[in-house]
């Protein structure tokens, strides 16, 4: 084949080489980039085009004209691709955009190539390929395809984009690039001027594609650019991504020491402001005071091509850079600038600095460290200690302990534990859990060190360890203490009955001992972990127990709060928290909780007592004060301030006694006070005249006792009675008050002889008393008291006293019985006789001489009775001959003469006993003589009612009593029940004072419209008698006074302060307790009562009681309490007999063998359910006087029950010696019970039951009678027994409780049908 | 219970009023024993007043036969009260007692 030519080969040809030879140059380039491999490609491409078209132009055949007409093409397409990439790289602009879509660039000029190869198939790139010629050449023509144009539009767009781009990056950067902006904008033009002249030009025929031509251009002015400007070694994108941003300062220097390129970072370094240095020498920027240009410039004056390091430092600024200065040289050894870089390095250099510092500091410190320091290498030889350590195990200087193995200060018992440590130190290379270790000093001692052993790394080599031990002997031996106070601590908690708790600083509960579970309910495992408001806050202190944590963290704090139980309920406790320290730190806080309900219950009720007293105190009519011992006064009653003028009680308080006292009194004032304070006993009262706030004078009588406390005097009481008052109060006295007064007077001087009976033995000692009180009470010119004598035929005169004592004494007469009417009449009918005139009346004709001559008219004879028998009289002739002795004075006197019988009696027994009994028992038996001698001796009988009374005696004698009478003429009925406070014979003669007052006021006309009146007379006169002429005997009952009227069930009643007696309906069930509506009876005059009213429906019972009940105690000291009391009544009863015997018998189980300190009085009544209601029952104290009434009730129940007379005295005489024999031998040697009767009939057969508490015995042991025996055979005992047997059907006898024994009588009724008539 | 005594024709005669129990029993005998004491071994108790005995009161008559009898003296009843002869008859003393109709025919009965 020959080649043609063809005359633009050349054009085709120089470009081809030019290209090709830039692509190998930039490939050659030691220093390569991504741009410069895109900037080869471009010129390759190029390169390509021209030499393939050249190729194309002298082929010759049409086939390989083809051929490389697609080679050139393959030119053609890479060019305006790599052409946009460089502009990219170059200008930066869509950088990272562009970066990530790059391959995808080459997939339009790929499939487009494709399309062109395959021309021949399709035309759709190619359309024909026409062969021109063309001066003796042939040229290939083309005619072109719709994709050719996609292609052409595609290539002319990037090639535009990269023209724009690097257009824009021109103007905008012109500076930068300097002279090879230049470069850059031809090689920009080029290709735009070229295209648009073979395009838009005419250029010749056949004249080849010039675009290589242009682009030839291009390469050289870029290759220029780039090159001559070093663009791509110091590239703009580097530059504005990274060199302005670093913080090293750059500067580049061409050959010529020129500026280049520096960056904000050293400008800031150099201390240079802002602005473009492009082009400026190293050494201008010297001048301008930048030590660092400088410097730099300096280093650069020999233009040395070695790297240069050095270090400026600015000691003002305390500001270090190092300078590194980079040579910049091509492959030649040419230099063609320098790279310098700036590095601030001051913090380092401080650092560095502060590094050896802080390591001197460090051994300084760990020599002032108290815990010891060491280093060891890991052969365990120690490489460092700091002083402690040496100073700790007993060296004293480095010398001593360098060098040394680690076990060398080891106890010897460690040595394999600290072995075994290290050797996991040096396994883990971690640091060790802190142990406990104990160290060897050098002469021997053993101290115990906490240690903590870390390994010293190099790398990942560990290449010795440090440790720091710490002394802990001292905590541990702490420690050991701290467990046995933790012991001491437990025991105290669990023993302690004081409530405790331990709390931790956060509030929780760690700890709370038995008592605290006891009192609050809460068990440990409950309370752990809670806080004391969660447990125990209650309404009232709602966040109590924390806030008082609160307080308490920090100091000892006293509270007495109400907390709440688990169950709900309120306690009081008085709280004492203290802080709680566990080895020496503070824990938490420890607090103490103390029931203190009892005392706060004491407290309020101490509190109530005191202001009831002070209340009290103002209604007194009489003044009152208390003053202390400088007279000041401390108290004062609404009387006393305003008496003297005041209008407040403030006014007077605090003011001295004497401002009250007239100044004629203050001397007699002023020596009692002083003897009260020095003797501490009470004064007698004394008149004195006191003075008002407005000066005046008034008299009065004051009565001062000490206050004491203990045996000191601390003050004085007093009330002050003003007498001008009191003369005009009595004057205004009614008559009936006198009447009152007088019945009183007498009734006091009854306690004269009530003292005097109890006082003495000698039976002719108190008779002879007895006269002479007699004297002194009654208008009476003599008291003979005269005894029977034991025939009881005369009157032996065993006391005489004559008001005249030259009247003839008749003491030692015995005066017949026998034809003495008047005598015989008094003993025989046990009643007083009054004669009017004994000189007439045939009564005392066989005294009518002795009359005559002594001028006695009118006398009263009073009979001695003693236990139900006449034994004497009492003969009082009045002084006046025409004088009548009133009731009141027969009456009073009956009841003298009832107590000398009773002292007659006693003296009697007390002859007898006399050498059994010691004195004291004899003084008791004296008091209970009296005491009993003024119970009721029986009981009175109220259709429709039931009544029970029991009575227990203490083993001392105490002042209870009751009482039950029915008023004169009336069916109103008194029911009385008392407590005379204190006990012994003093007590004893107060209640017999009591009783007898009551039942004297009693003696009144009662009915429906007077009786609530009528009844408050009675308690007002008994209490102002008691508190007015006793009152210095500080003397009081506590007393309730019920009066029943039967017909309607309605009692109205005053309670003195007595327990409050209990009412039960017929089902048992309490309904009502009657509360006291007045204060005790006999403290002040003038107190306050009311009286109140109840209505008993059918089947009601009324219990009363005395504490003597509720207090009983058994052997074990516990009392019965009220709630028992309460308890054991509360039941459907059939009858208020059965009640009584069932609670007494409690009462007694209860009391066992313990004699008791109080008595015991219960009095208790019943309505029936109806008159005739079922049951028939009694319950009287096992006394021998009640048989009477036992027996009676016996008879009485059988006759109403329609049995013959002859069958009901079955069951009276049975009754009898059954109840006889219960007394006798069932109660012998202890205190009686109660004997409880029930008669009932059904199926024809009566039965009683008779019920008792006394000793079991059995009536079958008594041998039965020969009734059949002659009379000196006959035997004395048994023959009770037997009649029962005889009486009755059937008998049974069994103890059917523990405690209670029980006899069934039973009779069948042989002629029922005769039993109704 | 009433004791009263009278001497008549060298005979004592004891008048009793009154019920006779474990109480007044006592009393009685004392009474008597008194009596006897004083050598009045010829004893008549007046019953008209007593409407009632228990065998307590059994106990003071037997006692009284035995300590009079034995000095060769007795101790006889009068006017018995329908209640005390059930009482008499029942303990078999009806057997050993001598009883008048009243007291004149039991003082005659010791002459």
């Amino acid at each position: 084949m020959a080649y043609q030519t063809n005359p633009y080969l050349i054009w085709q040809l120089i470009p081809g080489l030019i290209l090709f030879g830039i692509g190998l140059y930039i490939q050659s380039r030691p220093i390569k980039k991504r741009e410069s491999n895109v900037f080869s490609l471009l010129m390759f491409g190029g390169s390509l085009w021209a030499f393939a078209n050249a190729v194309q132009l002298i082929t010759p055949n049409i086939g390989w004209q083809r051929f490389w007409n697609g080679v050139t093409y393959l030119g053609i397409m890479v060019v305006p691709t790599t052409w946009f990439l460089l502009s990219v790289k170059l200008t930066g602009f869509l950088h990272e955009q562009i970066k990530r879509i790059e391959r995808w660039l080459w997939l339009p000029p790929a499939l487009l190539y494709l399309f062109l190869l395959t021309s021949g198939l399709h035309k759709l790139f190619f359309t024909a390929f026409d062969t021109v010629m063309l001066g003796g050449y042939v040229a290939l023509e083309n005619n072109y395809g719709p994709l050719f144009y996609v292609h052409t539009g595609y290539s002319y767009v990037l090639v535009i984009a990269g023209i724009v781009m690097l257009a824009v990056s021109l103007i905008t950067k012109f500076k930068q690039y300097g002279v090879q902006a230049y470069g850059l904008i031809i090689g920009v033009l080029a290709p735009l001027i070229g295209n648009a002249y073979f395009l838009f030009g005419s250029p010749p025929a056949g004249f080849p594609d010039p675009t290589p031509i242009i682009f030839t251009v291009t390469g050289v002015a870029f290759a220029w650019a780039i090159f001559g400007g070093h663009i791509l070694e110091v590239v703009p994108l580097a530059h504005d991504t990274i060199v302005r941003k670093l913080s090293t300062g750059v500067l580049i220097v061409d050959a010529e020491k020129h500026i280049r390129d520096i960056n904000p970072a050293a400008l800031e370094m150099l201390g240079l402001p802002a602005q473009s240095y492009a082009g400026a020498s190293l050494s201008e920027l010297a001048k301008r005071n930048s030590v660092l240009a400088w410097t730099a410039s300096e280093a650069l004056n020999d233009a040395v091509q070695d790297d240069q390091e050095m270090q400026v430092a600015f000691p003002e600024t305390h500001r270090t850079f190092d300078v590194h200065i980079s040579h910049i040289g091509d492959q030649l050894g040419n230099t063609t600038g320098w790279l310098i870089q700036f590095n601030d390095v001051s913090e380092q250099k401080q650092a560095e600095e502060g590094m050896v510092a802080a390591q001197k500091t460090l051994k300084a410190i760990l020599n002032t460290l108290p815990d010891s320091f060491f280093e060891a290498d890991p052969d365990g030889i120690i490489t460092y200690a700091n002083r402690a350590f040496i100073k700790n195990l007993g060296f004293s200087a480095w010398e001593d302990v360098q060098g040394q193995n680690f076990r060398k200060f080891t106890d010897q018992k460690a040595v394999r534990d600290i072995f075994e440590k290290f050797k996991l130190l040096y396994e883990t290379k971690q640091p060790l859990e802190p142990f406990e270790y104990n160290y060897r000093t050098k002469n021997g001692m053993v101290y115990i060190g906490e240690t903590t052993v870390s390994p010293i790394m190099d790398g990942e080599r560990a290449i010795g360890s440090r440790g720091l031990i710490r002394d802990v002997t001292a905590r541990v031996n702490a420690e050991k203490e701290i467990l046995k106070q933790k012991d001491l601590l437990d025991s105290l908690l669990q023993q302690s009955p004081i409530a405790m708790v331990i709390n931790d600083m956060t509030k929780r509960i760690t700890v709370v001992n038995p008592a605290f579970e006891k009192l609050f309910g809460y068990s440990h495992a409950e309370a752990l972990g809670k806080s004391l408001n969660e447990l125990l806050a209650s309404a009232s202190a709602p966040d109590e127990a924390d806030q008082l944590s609160t307080i308490t963290m920090s100091k000892r704090a006293l509270r007495e709060k109400k907390y709440k139980r688990k169950d709900g309920s309120l306690v009081d406790v008085e709280i004492f928290t203290t802080p709680f320290f566990v080895g020496g730190e503070r824990f938490g806080y420890l607090a103490f909780y103390n029931d203190i309900s009892e005392r706060l219950k004491a407290e309020a009720d101490l509190e109530k007592t005191q202001s009831t007293l002070s209340a009290v105190l103002d209604t007194l009519q009489d003044s009152y004060f208390e003053a202390d011992r400088n007279g000041t006064i401390t108290f004062a009653n609404r009387p006393f301030w305003e008496e003297t003028g005041y209008s407040s009680k403030e006014e007077v308080l605090g003011k001295s006694f004497r401002r009250f006292v007239a100044p004629d009194s203050v001397r007699s004032v002023f020596e009692r006070f002083e003897r009260l304070y020095q003797t501490g006993k009470l004064l007698e009262p004394f008149d004195y005249n006191y003075r008002h706030k407005d000066g005046s004078i008034s008299t009065a009588e004051m009565v001062v006792s000490p206050i004491l406390e203990g045996r000191q005097v601390v003050g004085a009481r007093g009330t002050i009675h003003d007498i001008s008052e009191r003369i005009r109060s009595a004057n205004a006295l009614s008559e009936a008050k006198d009447a009152a007064e007088d019945r009183a007077r007498d009734l006091a001087a009854l306690t004269n002889v009530a003292a005097t009976v109890s006082q003495s033995l000698d039976l002719k000692d108190i008779l002879q008393s007895v006269c002479q009180e007699l004297v002194s009470i009654f208008e009476i010119r003599n008291a003979g008291i005269g005894l029977l004598t034991p025939d009881r035929k005369g009157l032996e005169i065993v006391a005489f006293h004559a008001f005249d004592p030259n009247e003839q004494s008749v003491l030692g007469m015995v005066l017949p019985v026998e034809g003495n009417v008047s005598s015989m009449e008094v003993l025989e009918k046990k009643r007083t006789v009054f004669i009017q005139d004994a000189q007439s009346d045939p009564r005392t004709s066989s005294i009518a001489d002795i009359s005559k001559t002594r001028g006695t008219r009118s006398i009263m004879i009073v009979p001695l009775l003693a236990r139900g028998e006449a034994i004497g009289t009492i003969g009082m002739p009045a002084r006046d001959p025409e004088h009548v002795f009133t009731r009141n004075e027969i009456e009073l006197a009956e009841t003298i003469a009832s107590q000398i019988a009773a002292a007659v009696d006693n003296a009697q027994l007390h002859a007898k006993t006399e050498s059994a009994l010691d004195v004291a028992e004899r003084d008791l038996e004296i008091g209970r003589q009296i005491q009993s001698g003024f119970f009721p001796e029986s009981l009175p009988q109220i259709p429709g009612w039931e009544i029970a009374t029991h009575f227990h005696a203490a083993r001392q004698v105490a002042g209870d009593f009751y009482d039950v009478f029915q008023f004169r003429n009336s069916t109103f009925t008194a029911f009385i029940i008392a407590d005379v406070c204190d006990k012994g014979v003093g007590a004893a003669l107060f209640m017999v004072l009591f009783r007898s007052l009551l039942r004297a006021f009693s003696e009144i006309k009662i009915n429906t419209d007077n009786v609530q009146e009528q009844l408050l007379n009675i308690i007002v006169n008994t209490n102002n008698f008691i508190a007015e002429y006793h009152g210095k005997s500080n003397m009081f009952a506590t007393l309730f006074f019920g009066v029943l009227d039967p017909a309607t069930g309605l009692m109205h009643y005053v309670n003195g302060g007595h327990e409050p007696p209990i009412i039960l309906d017929k089902n048992g069930s309490i309904i009502q307790r009657l509360m006291p509506t007045g204060p005790a009876v006999g403290m002040f005059p003038e107190m306050n009562f009311r009286v109140a009213q109840i209505r008993f429906t059918e089947g009601d019972f009324m219990l009363g009681f005395t504490d003597g009940t509720t207090d009983a105690r058994n052997f074990a000291g516990k009392q019965f309490t009220e709630e028992r009391l309460l308890k054991s009544i509360a039941a459907p009863w059939s009858s208020v007999f059965s009640m009584l015997f069932e609670l007494n018998v409690e009462l007694r189980e209860h009391i066992g063998e313990q004699k008791q300190f109080d008595d015991i009085t219960l009095i208790s009544f019943r309505r029936k359910l109806s008159l005739n209601d079922g049951v028939h029952a009694i319950c009287r104290t096992a006394h021998l006087a009640a048989l009477g009434e036992l027996r009676d009730f016996a008879e009485s129940a059988a006759i109403h029950s329609g049995l013959r007379p002859d069958e009901a005295f079955a069951f009276k005489l049975a009754a009898d010696e059954v109840c006889t024999n219960i007394i006798q031998y069932g109660y012998e040697g202890r205190e009686p019970g109660l004997l409880s009767l029930t008669f009932d009939v059904a199926d024809n057969q009566a039965r009683l039951i008779i019920r008792d508490d006394g000793k079991y015995f059995s009536p079958d042991q008594a041998k039965r009678p020969d009734i059949e025996a002659e009379w000196h055979e006959r035997e004395l005992g048994g023959l009770g027994i037997f009649f029962v047997h005889e009486l009755m059907d059937n008998v049974t006898y069994n103890r059917i409780d523990q405690n209670v024994n029980q006899f069934i009588l039973e009779k069948n009724l042989t002629n029922p049908k005769s039993n109704k008539e | 219970m009433e004791i009263h005594d009278r001497q008549v024709d060298g005979v004592t005669v004891i008048v009793l009023k009154g019920s006779i129990d474990a109480i007044t029993a006592p009393k009685i005998t004392e009474f008597i024993q008194a009596h006897i004491a004083k050598g009045n071994i010829k004893l008549v108790a007046d019953f008209s007043g007593v409407d009632y005995t228990s065998s307590a009161g059994l106990r003071v008559l037997l006692g009284a036969i035995k300590e009079t009898r034995a000095r060769s003296g007795d101790f006889r009843l009068t006017g018995i009260q329908p209640d005390v002869q059930k009482v008499l008859n029942l303990s078999g003393f009806s057997n050993i007692l001598k009883k008048y109709a009243d007291v004149n025919a039991a003082v005659a009965s010791y002459s």
